[in-house]
């Protein structure tokens, strides 16, 4: 009897046994094919999350660019190269054991620009434009620098938007406008307003308050970044820039805003606001390289004040092709994207 | 002797219980697991078809300069793909075919999908009883099928993919017989597709 017993309950075990390896090995079946998809979107997301960040690594200028990292539990790697403004890259998505590849082809492109056809371009109408000092506009095309004549691309000193206001700013510059001509209308000047929103968020340096800032540095030749000046539309509050400023890129100024010392901008400025007032100091050789567009608000009031003898606004084809690449505002067409 | 008796027919009687309650669970097991194993495999070639649907469609249009989409409806679309990503251009299509394709199964809804690259046509029988594919432009806007004009082809943008699979054979529970099933909906962005920026 006990005999029979043991020998019974042992081959109930072994049943039980035998049934139980075989659930288990559909359940393990049925979890490896879930699990898998799962670790293969994963590792495809990756893969993605490397191109995103990738690009932005880009935007932001960094160097080097990151090429591996770990998010989520899983890694990637990155392999780029570049050629112009094309950009190759290979992004590689690591999750568990599932690799997803992306083999990406891009254009860098630019977004677009307000553009102005003169040293400065005056979209207002009707403007208040005040020439006060010894500052000057110069509408012949210099290189990035501002130190040499191209010899071609020459513009206007000053475009405005219809006759009325042109003949104020003849009289208003007089001599110290130059250009081909010295003042002309133009009205395909783009107004700025609409990229104004984007330049302030996408801001490097922003100054929403008054007060004195001294020896400020804003991006470089090869790296311009964007700056956005609010000194508010009262006229009394404003922002004064003391020392050496130097910047490349992009200018938003609103208010009334003074740089006071040696200051050197390359690239565009945008003046935003009513009341604004864009002050050159007295000492070193203060000058805007590029160009200056005054937003279309109706009766604008500008005044740009050299209390120096060399202070300029000169034109430059070239300073603004360099404002016009600030990474930030380029984006990425897909030239092609296979994975 | 009666004692030797009473353990002979005592351990019989426990042998009958025990062989009939092992029965009993191996009838039950025997089903869960072939509801189990109709899952499984339900679930699995949901899976395998997702990804053969995910790698053909993200390529859609990849080193095609021409036209990228040749048709696009409902339960068919063709288009032009570098699959393999080297400068050679495929063309694949995707076509439902009807239930009488698919009478081998017990499953009356069933039907074969034909995956067509380069002239080569494959029936694939993953047990299909849903199929659908929905076009959108680049404002998210539903494209009404069939598209055959090119000028139309080529505002697609977005492409919805739903389907659902099913069970050859029936699984038979507690509530009665039915079939094990997966739906699987995506909309995927085909980057090579309408000039896409980052």
């Amino acid at each position: 009897m006990g005999r029979t017993a043991l020998i019974l309950v042992a081959a109930l075990g072994m049943v039980f046994g035998a049934i139980g390896l075989s659930i288990r090995g559909s359940t393990n079946h049925l979890v490896t094919a879930q699990t898998g998809y799962a670790k293969y979107s994963t590792a495809r997301n990756l893969a993605r999350m490397a191109v995103h960040m990738t690009l932005r690594a880009y935007d932001r200028n960094l160097s080097p660019i990151p090429t591996s990292g770990s998010l989520d539990g899983g890694t990637y790697t990155v392999a780029h190269t570049e050629s112009g403004d094309t950009l190759w890259l290979t992004t590689k998505g690591i999750y568990a054991d599932s690799t997803y590849t992306m083999n990406v082809k891009l254009l860098r492109t630019t977004k677009p620009f307000p553009g102005v056809n003169a040293a400065i371009g005056l979209r207002a109408t009707p403007v208040s434009f005040s020439l006060s000092g010894k500052a000057s506009v110069d509408g012949h095309n210099y290189d990035s620098t501002g130190t040499n004549l191209i010899g071609s691309g020459d513009l206007a000193g000053v475009a405005t938007m219809n006759e009325s206001d042109s003949t104020a700013v003849k009289n208003a510059g007089g001599t110290d406008i130059t250009g081909v001509p010295a003042v002309n209308v133009d009205t395909t000047t783009i107004d700025p307003l609409a990229s104004l929103d984007e330049y302030k968020s996408n801001a490097d340096y922003s100054y929403n308050s008054g007060g004195v800032y001294n020896n400020v540095s804003w991006g470089s030749p090869s790296a311009p970044a964007i700056v956005y000046c609010n000194a508010g539309d009262d006229t009394s509050f404003s922002i004064k820039f003391a020392g050496n400023v130097v910047g490349y890129g992009i200018l938003v100024v609103r208010g009334n805003v003074q740089f006071n010392g040696n200051f050197s901008f390359y690239g565009l400025v945008v003046v935003d606001g009513f009341n604004t007032t864009v002050q050159v100091g007295a000492s070193g050789t203060p000058q805007i390289v590029g160009g200056v567009i005054v937003a279309g608000n109706a009766g604008a009031s500008v005044t740009l004040k050299g209390t120096g003898t060399t202070g300029k606004v000169k034109y430059s084809s070239q300073a603004l092709a360099k404002a016009r690449n600030i990474n930030k505002l380029r984006y990425y067409s897909i030239m092609e994207w296979y994975e | 002797m009666s004692s030797v008796l009473i353990d002979i027919v005592t351990s019989a009687v426990i042998f009958g219980v025990l062989a009939l309650t092992v029965g009993r669970v191996q009838t039950n097991i025997n089903a869960t697991m072939y509801e189990n194993q109709n899952d499984v495999v339900t679930q699995t070639n949901a899976v395998e078809f997702a990804r053969q649907i995910e790698w053909d469609f993200a390529k859609i249009g990849h080193h095609e300069s021409g036209q990228k989409v040749l048709l696009a409806d409902s339960t068919e679309i063709r288009f032009r793909a570098d699959l393999d990503n080297k400068l050679v251009v495929n063309t694949v299509q995707y076509i439902i075919g009807d239930t009488n394709q698919c009478a081998m199964t017990k499953n009356g809804d069933d039907f074969p999908i034909f995956r067509t690259q380069d002239g080569k046509a494959v029936k694939q029988n993953w047990g299909l009883t849903y199929f659908k594919i929905t076009y959108y432009d680049n404002a998210d806007k539903e494209l009404s099928t069939p598209i055959t004009s090119a000028v139309d082809l080529a505002k697609i943008h977005s492409i919805n993919v739903a389907f659902r699979l099913e069970s050859a054979e029936p699984v038979v529970t507690m509530q009665g017989a039915t079939w094990a099933a997966v739906t699987w909906r995506k909309t995927i962005v085909p980057r090579n597709l309408g000039n896409l920026n980052y």
